[in-house]
């Protein structure tokens, strides 16, 4: 499973994410996330159909097809909760 | 619903704050119908104004009678009364009635009425009146003009109009490497933003004096309170918690900006960059704040207090209006990292604010007069 990120420098909800996610990468270090700005990756906002709210992040299977997307400012047991349950996936 | 609960009880508290004089057990209420013009009026009316002010109880209504409701008004209780108008002042003290003020000539008998009105002597002790240290005595009435601008304040800074613009140049300032002037151009972006706001309330609060008066201008302050208000409780239930993402062409426009004096050589141009930045930002996010100034303003208006309280008055509300902005620049600029502020009080800041402009919305309609702290 893969967690992609997206966020932009400009958005405080994005800004609030940020260290909690990077306790949840401590935590479960096998966990692949990746990060796509607002500003500079436009391609992948575009292919993943971000264009609304900030920050998303959507879940990818092995197959890199999308599990489930979280849309604005999420805490942190909500995220584990989910990591954990689509962890196999 | 716990949160609605619980803003609901900020609310009620911060209201309590402004109207704990009524206390309608013991309060007497002084209907005094006079004359623009009359001089026996204006001398009852200076009398009246000072008891009201020492005991809180004593709540003084004035109706000008060239005012056609306040002389229906005024013909309709000296009809209850099984009496006639025959001049003014006419003052109506529960089921008493006196025409015409003078200091050996009724003057005693009035207060003899408010005394028998509120079952005791005026008293002091009624204005609640409590010791602050450094401050000294406050009054509770003092409380409520400053308790308006610090709510009105922080529920305006929620606002996420321009925070994106300052996290934006935090960002770019935070890669400078001369740090005093990373420092002296932030900062510079930050006072002229409250520059602007406190240049666009003063110029309101002049036209709210000139024209505040007339009813047609409160109404329409009115309307816009109570538009600003179901905006916001829209806004509540609508919006999750997050950033709305800017239009593409609008944040390239003001990135390019940014980008542009951050790397400038000559300070004095870099800080002329900032400082026109902030006076463009400000004025979209003075449309973005939902009438939030130009209500306060015409609170203030409502309020006649001294230039000076006028000018302090403001400056609090800009202060803690900015109060975020300075909070997130100062952790940002000392630790090198940016710092979000939760969405999530912008969302409280919905709903506490849509609340609070429906209530004052309607009291702008219905009874001004409650907004009247001093």
């Amino acid at each position: 499973m893969k967690i992609l990120k997206f966020g932009a420098v400009w958005c405080p909800g994005c800004l609030v994410m940020k260290p909690r996610f990077l306790e949840i990468e401590k935590e479960y270090p096998w966990l692949h996330t990746e990060f796509y700005d607002c500003d500079e990756d436009q391609e992948m906002f575009k292919q993943w159909k971000v264009n609304d709210v900030l920050p998303v992040f959507i879940f990818l299977d092995q197959n890199n097809q999308e599990i489930l997307r979280l849309i604005g400012e999420q805490s942190k047991k909500k995220i584990i909760d989910l990591i954990l349950k689509n962890k196999d996936k | 619903m716990k949160n609605i609960l619980k803003i609901l009880l900020i609310i009620s508290v911060f209201f309590a704050i402004g109207f704990l004089k009524i206390d309608a057990a013991s309060k007497v209420d002084i209907h005094l119908f006079y004359g623009d013009y009359c001089p026996h009026c204006a001398k009852e009316i200076i009398m009246l104004k000072d008891l009201a002010k020492k005991d809180q109880r004593i709540n003084l209504l004035l109706y000008e009678m060239s005012n056609p409701k306040n002389h229906q008004l005024a013909v309709e209780m000296a009809k209850n009364l099984n009496t006639t108008i025959t001049g003014v002042p006419f003052t109506v003290i529960g089921d008493k009635y006196f025409t015409g003020y003078g200091e050996g000539y009724n003057k005693e008998a009035i207060i003899k009425a408010i005394t028998e009105e509120l079952g005791e002597e005026i008293e002091e002790k009624h204005n609640y009146k409590f010791k602050v240290p450094l401050l000294g005595e406050v009054e509770t009435k003092d409380l409520s003009l400053p308790a308006i601008a610090i709510l009105m304040g922080i529920l305006d800074g929620f606002n996420p109009c321009a925070m994106w613009v300052l996290l934006f140049l935090i960002s770019m300032l935070i890669g400078m490497k001369n740090k005093k002037e990373m420092w002296l151009l932030g900062s510079t972006f930050i006072i002229s933003s409250a520059l602007v706001y406190a240049l666009f309330m003063v110029a309101w609060l002049n036209l709210a004096l000139f024209m505040g008066s007339l009813t047609p201008i409160r109404i329409l302050i009115a309307l816009v309170a109570l538009t600003g208000g179901v905006i916001n409780f829209k806004s509540y239930f609508d919006k999750s918690d997050g950033c709305t993402i800017i239009d593409e062409k609008k944040r390239k426009k003001i990135f390019k900006r940014i980008k542009k004096f951050t790397n400038e050589n000559k300070l004095l141009l870099a800080l002329g960059g900032v400082i026109l930045l902030a006076f463009s930002v400000n004025l979209i996010e003075l449309l973005c704040s939902l009438g939030l100034p130009v209500i306060f303003t015409q609170i203030l208006a409502i309020n006649k207090v001294s230039t000076f309280l006028y000018v302090i008055y403001i400056f609090i509300y800009i202060f803690f209006f900015m109060l975020d902005d300075i909070i997130v620049f100062f952790i940002a600029m000392s630790t090198l990292e940016l710092t979000g502020v939760s969405t999530k009080y912008g969302k409280m800041s919905n709903i506490i604010g849509g609340i609070l402009m429906i209530i004052i919305g309607l009291l702008l309609i219905f009874n001004p007069s409650l907004l009247m702290f001093n």
